[in-house]
């Protein structure tokens, strides 16, 4: 498993256990989002603390399972991005598509 | 220049990335800021990455040069050619300018941003983004999000971004080229 969740008050965290985020786990990656997302989360916040670096095709896999979470009435919200991973979202514009938070403490409080 | 070789396995990406920026910050010690760092490193994992998609088990190379503090890096295999293919144009080698409009093609893109492909010559395609302002982001705008982002993320990274297809050998070479600044 990539994500191992915990319920936080209304949130499922999910901590990524990787350190390089690339495409021989996004397809992996994407699958279980995916499944938390069908399971009837509604707010589910993945985290990035343990994670060095992220690939384009990690980023798309980001952005499908945020696309049928948006269906679902549901969203995702990004916590422990690293400096590299913060700039990148900012490179493809995906600051302005989720809702980026230092750690799960901000993302439960909306801070 | 100095050459790396890619062995084309994922574990080899990270890795290498970090041997080639240890180069590139010995050669161009008082010119690579934190910011400058982020874009080499994004650049250099990008073209592995892409390297990896496209090339099995054959090896790529990796090019370093630095001139006048511009810092080019290059991915050269003898791959297949590059493959775009849109709703307007499939692209086969070597390109004929009278099938794009104004030599152009775009790309991929969404709500934020085109990347699009400039006609250098019959061989050469330069790699260019269109970016839009958008201040307010809905549910259209997510649903209708791009979601391949490698060659966009090397062209914004880049000060300049190209392929080049040598038919007669069978080379193909992507080069990104950073204009690094004096501290």
């Amino acid at each position: 498993m990539i994500l191992q969740t915990h319920l936080l008050n209304n949130a499922l965290i999910a901590d990524i256990q990787l350190k390089e985020a690339n495409l021989s786990n996004s397809e992996q990656f994407k699958g279980e989002l995916i499944s938390l997302i069908n399971n009837g989360n509604k707010f589910v916040v993945v985290n990035f603390e343990q994670v060095t670096y992220v690939d384009s095709s990690f980023l798309g896999a980001l952005v499908s399972a945020l696309k049928l979470a948006m269906n679902n009435s549901a969203d995702i919200a990004v916590v422990g991005l690293n400096s590299d991973i913060r700039s990148l979202f900012q490179l493809v514009r995906l600051d302005k598509v989720f809702r980026i938070y230092t750690n799960t403490q901000e993302a439960l409080t909306g801070a | 220049m100095k050459k790396f070789v890619f062995n084309n396995e994922t574990e080899g990406i990270y890795p290498l990335t970090v041997q080639i920026i240890s180069y590139i910050q010995n050669i161009a010690k008082d010119i690579v800021d934190d910011h400058a760092g982020f874009r080499i490193k994004t650049i250099l994992i990008e073209l592995l990455t892409n390297s990896l998609k496209h090339m099995g088990n054959d090896v790529t190379r990796i090019g370093v040069d630095l001139k006048n503090n511009k810092l080019y890096i290059s991915k050269q295999d003898k791959g297949k050619p590059l493959q775009i293919n849109t709703r307007q144009v499939s692209l086969s080698w070597p390109l004929t300018h009278s099938k794009f409009s104004q030599n152009e093609i775009a790309i991929y893109g969404d709500d934020f941003g085109t990347l699009k492909g400039r006609v250098k010559n019959s061989n050469q395609l330069e790699f260019f983004t269109e970016d839009f302002d958008v201040r307010y982001v809905n549910k259209d705008t997510i649903m209708g999000l791009n979601e391949h982002y490698g060659l966009m993320i090397i062209a914004r990274a880049s000060d300049a971004f190209n392929y080049k297809h040598k038919p007669d050998t069978g080379v193909n070479t992507f080069t990104s080229v950073i204009e690094l600044k004096q501290q």
